[in-house]
């Protein structure tokens, strides 16, 4: 027998067990115990995550899949420049970025941003055409601020904030 | 053998599904229906009767304390109200509405003692006003019940937006 027809035949086997295995009690055992690793897994360790929305382009586009990591704050503190899953409602999830933490003292002047009074640099905001004031805002304890990296779009229409912690979710794969 | 095994997994799968839906009713779940029953109350059908109403605002005058503290940041939702004055009141904005359907998500009860709790959760409310408007609000509330008689009640009621400008 050539190679090619050992290797067809043990491909042909192995591709017909995968698609059609034989329902014996090892098949069921299997299935049970995948069913719950991956439960575990996409439950509590990374939640898909479908991306609709502008409110973090250029970095994140319009339409996008991505991983929220939410183990990722059960172990090291949220620092600013990370940008974090926030539950909205239900599930309906928030994309941001932190751009301050508690006790910050945030505002825009003229679209730029300013934390406790100095300007604050931000490398990953690409054609910034924003025309923002938001005056003066303490962040309360046990909350961080997050804003999106688009902002051409007018203030009123680009949801941002101060969050609770107890919201962030988590983190992002990429 | 086999039929075995699938009969294993079935019985298994009802049984999580029986645990969740008929067997958990420790106080925490109990806390999370008052606030359930308190969104379904409040809401309004498209066209609800008044007989429907004022069966609904009986059941909702149970829901909270005899004196219930609110927090909403605006002067007149700021203070002290008796919980017949809080059923008047959501009867009020629900005659400017059409329909409106309130939601109580995400909701999280610490127990403080056997009578008492306090409960964070999210509530949304999409409504129709008779003027034909669309509302849509998102807020993050935080709940303090108390248990009277049995029965769970709210004793205060703050809110917050999630993301506060």
């Amino acid at each position: 027998m050539s190679l090619p027809l050992v290797f067809f035949t043990i491909m042909s086997g192995f591709i017909k067990n995968f698609f059609f295995p034989k329902l014996n009690k090892y098949f069921f055992i299997r299935l049970s115990v995948t069913v719950v690793i991956l439960t575990v897994l996409f439950s509590f360790v990374l939640m898909p995550a479908f991306i609709n929305g502008r409110s973090m382009e250029p970095s994140y586009s319009a339409v996008g899949f991505n991983f929220c990591t939410k183990l990722k704050y059960k172990f090291n503190p949220i620092q600013v420049g990370d940008v974090v899953v926030i539950r909205y409602v239900d599930k309906k999830f928030f994309l941001k970025r932190v751009v301050a933490l508690e006790n910050d003292v945030v505002e825009f002047r003229n679209g730029v941003l300013f934390v406790n009074g100095v300007y604050r640099y931000e490398p990953y905001i690409k054609n910034n055409q924003c025309d923002w004031n938001l005056p003066p805002r303490l962040v309360q304890k046990n909350h961080v601020y997050v804003v999106g990296d688009n902002r051409t779009m007018p203030m009123n229409q680009h949801q941002f904030g101060q969050v609770a912690v107890s919201r962030v979710v988590g983190g992002v794969l990429w | 053998m086999v039929k075995k095994f699938i009969l294993i997994d079935i019985l298994l799968l009802v049984g999580v599904v029986a645990y969740f839906v008929f067997f958990r009713t420790d106080e925490r779940e109990l806390v999370k229906k008052q606030l359930i029953e308190l969104a379904r109350l409040s809401s309004k059908g498209e066209s609800e009767k008044t007989t429907t109403m004022i069966i609904k605002n009986q059941s909702l005058q149970k829901i909270f304390a005899p004196e219930c503290e609110l927090h909403f940041g605006i002067n007149m939702f700021d203070g002290k109200f008796s919980n017949l004055q809080l059923v008047n009141s959501i009867s009020q904005a629900n005659m400017y509405l059409q329909s409106s359907v309130i939601k109580a998500s995400d909701i999280e009860v610490f127990l403080i003692d056997e009578q008492n709790a306090e409960a964070d959760f999210t509530g949304e409310f999409k409504g129709r006003s008779k003027s034909g408007e669309y509302i849509e609000e998102v807020r993050a509330l935080s709940a303090k019940m108390q248990k009277i008689d049995g029965e769970w009640v709210i004793t205060a009621i703050t809110i917050q937006k999630v993301l506060e400008k």
